[in-house]
């Protein structure tokens, strides 16, 4: 076989054979192409993809699929890859909350995140047990994403209660953990 | 006997050394020094390439994909590298021999004027 | 024979080429070439210095010879056609491991059935309802009632999509009964491989249950499997 030919040859094996790692190992090329797999191999989705946001070792999906909502998180490896999120399926929202969420973390990455069903609802603030307040004005369609890193691995960083305000900074929603 | 002498322009033969070397490759399989031989000893010595310019020339063969190559032991029991036709080899032998016979042909009835006119 | 002007020859052929790793073989012919020539010169009376020049001179202008060969061995094909050999054997060997590893531990795997002691057992049902959720599907082969009031439920479990691994949840439904029972506590077994041969039992299982349901309903995707229970082999 000539040279030429061998190469060819070569090109379409590799080809064949990173498709077929791609799929034995989990490692994808493309975040969302990560992200789509993992929701059909867990059986949930497909779902929309409202917000994609970076943090260090990856990035959050926030998607919504029928009456759920979810937040995924694709994590890249070796360089190239991207690898199956962690947490892929959603929580159902309640529609009688004025706001619904949830939160979860992974080692030392955080986030919470939810929909908005009141639309009365401008601004949402979070307060951790530490203390540490965030706010968000900025809203994907209705739904919305806290995200934090923290110091330590103690329960200082847990997430402690919630406050939706309308725009004339009264509340409208309240939770706790 | 004694071969004739002659001047070859280079570019005769370089034009057909392809079909040379595929036409003793598709009798047997060679290594260079072999082929150099054959050519000298069936020409009578009319044929004497530069014989280091063989070896692009078997080389490109190889790169295209009409011949292969392999080591085994020739006579003497060194180790040499054979040169073998291909199946794409030997349809290209094939096509060069058509060729060189429609040439050799359109040179003997240019040659040959009067024998070969049309009656 | 000291041969260096054979060594000077070759050498300075070699210089004109460009590509590395050719560059042995390269020598290895022309050497042998000129090995036999010089053979044949002496053959014909001359003697070992004089048929070395003589031989040296038929083969041609080494710049002439180095630069044509060279272009038969372009360096840049040559390091791809290596570079994508090398990515092959790779990538041979991580499907060997990701591929080849499961496809062997499938065939080979233990069945989960033969778990159970046939003394065990107070009835075993055949079956065979398959039921498909997205890529994957699952395949209930049989239902064992234990002594122990254990319920084990056998199925096979395969992806249709290319050996996909992800997070093929073990969990099949909702274990009920034709009672109005849900049952939760219990075990599951996953075998490895492809074709993957699982099991998942129940405890407490209801004595007096004619059929034993499976409903699955999450996200949007529904199934329902019904067994009819006490029309198989009962081991009394």
């Amino acid at each position: 076989m000539s040279r030429n030919k061998k190469i060819i040859k070569n090109i379409v094996i590799l080809i064949i054979l990173f498709f077929v790692f791609s799929k034995a190992t989990g490692l994808y090329l493309t975040p969302l192409s990560a992200h789509e797999n993992s929701e059909r191999s867990i059986h949930y989705g497909p779902s929309e993809v409202i917000h994609i946001e970076d943090f260090d070792r990856g990035k959050y999906i926030l998607c919504k699929y029928d009456k759920w909502v979810s937040c995924n998180t694709v994590k890249r490896e070796l360089f190239f890859f991207w690898r199956f999120g962690s947490q892929v399926t959603g929580f159902e929202n309640d529609k009688a909350k004025a706001l619904d969420y949830t939160w979860g973390m992974s080692y030392e990455n955080y986030k919470l995140y939810g929909i908005i069903n009141d639309d009365k609802i401008r601004k949402i603030q979070i307060t951790l047990n530490n203390g540490e307040v965030f706010t968000e004005t900025e809203f994907y369609e209705d739904l919305f994403l806290f995200t934090w890193k923290a110091d330590n691995d103690d329960q200082s960083w847990y997430f402690n209660n919630i406050k939706g305000y309308d725009s004339n900074n009264n509340i409208v929603f309240e939770d706790e953990y | 006997m004694g071969g004739v002498n002659v001047d070859f322009d280079k570019g005769l033969i370089g034009g057909s050394t392809v079909l040379l070397i595929l036409s003793l490759l598709e009798e047997t399989d060679r290594y260079g020094y072999e082929i150099i031989r054959e050519l000298e000893l069936r020409s009578d010595k009319a044929f004497q390439l530069k014989e280091g310019t063989l070896y692009p020339v078997l080389h490109k063969l190889e790169n295209d994909g009409y011949v292969e190559s392999y080591k085994a032991k020739g006579d003497r029991g060194r180790d040499r590298k054979y040169y073998k036709i291909t199946r794409k080899g030997k349809k290209q032998l094939a096509k060069e021999k058509e060729k060189w016979n429609i040439f050799s042909m359109s040179v003997n009835k240019v040659i040959g004027g009067e024998l070969y006119a049309p009656r | 024979m000291p041969l260096d002007k054979v060594d000077k020859f070759l050498e300075n052929v070699l210089s004109y080429i460009k590509f590395p790793f050719v560059k042995d073989d390269i020598k290895f012919e022309l050497e042998s070439h000129i090995l036999d020539r010089i053979n044949y010169y002496m053959e014909q009376g001359y003697d070992s210095e004089k048929a070395e020049e003589l031989s040296i001179k038929d083969m041609g202008d080494p710049k002439e010879i180095g630069i044509l060969l060279n272009k038969q061995h372009n360096p840049f094909l040559g390091w791809i056609l290596k570079i994508t050999n090398g990515m092959v054997i790779f990538f041979v060997i991580l499907s060997i491991y990701f591929v080849g590893v499961p496809l062997v531990i499938s065939i080979f795997s233990r069945n989960p059935i033969k778990d159970i002691p046939k003394e065990n057992i107070v009835y075993k049902i055949d079956t065979d309802e398959k039921v498909k959720i997205d890529d994957t599907v699952i395949r209930f082969t049989n239902v064992v009632y234990d002594k122990n009031g254990d319920m084990n439920i056998f199925y096979e479990c395969y992806d249709t999509k290319f050996w996909g691994r992800g997070w093929s949840s073990s969990a099949i439904g909702d274990i009920m009964d034709d009672l109005g029972n849900t049952y939760f506590a219990g075990s599951a077994y996953s075998g490895g491989g492809i074709r993957t041969k699982c099991k998942r039992t129940v405890s407490d299982f209801s004595k007096e249950a004619d059929t034993l349901i499976i409903n699955y309903d999450y996200y949007n995707r529904k199934y329902r499997v019904e067994i009819p229970l006490k029309v198989g082999d009962t081991n009394e």
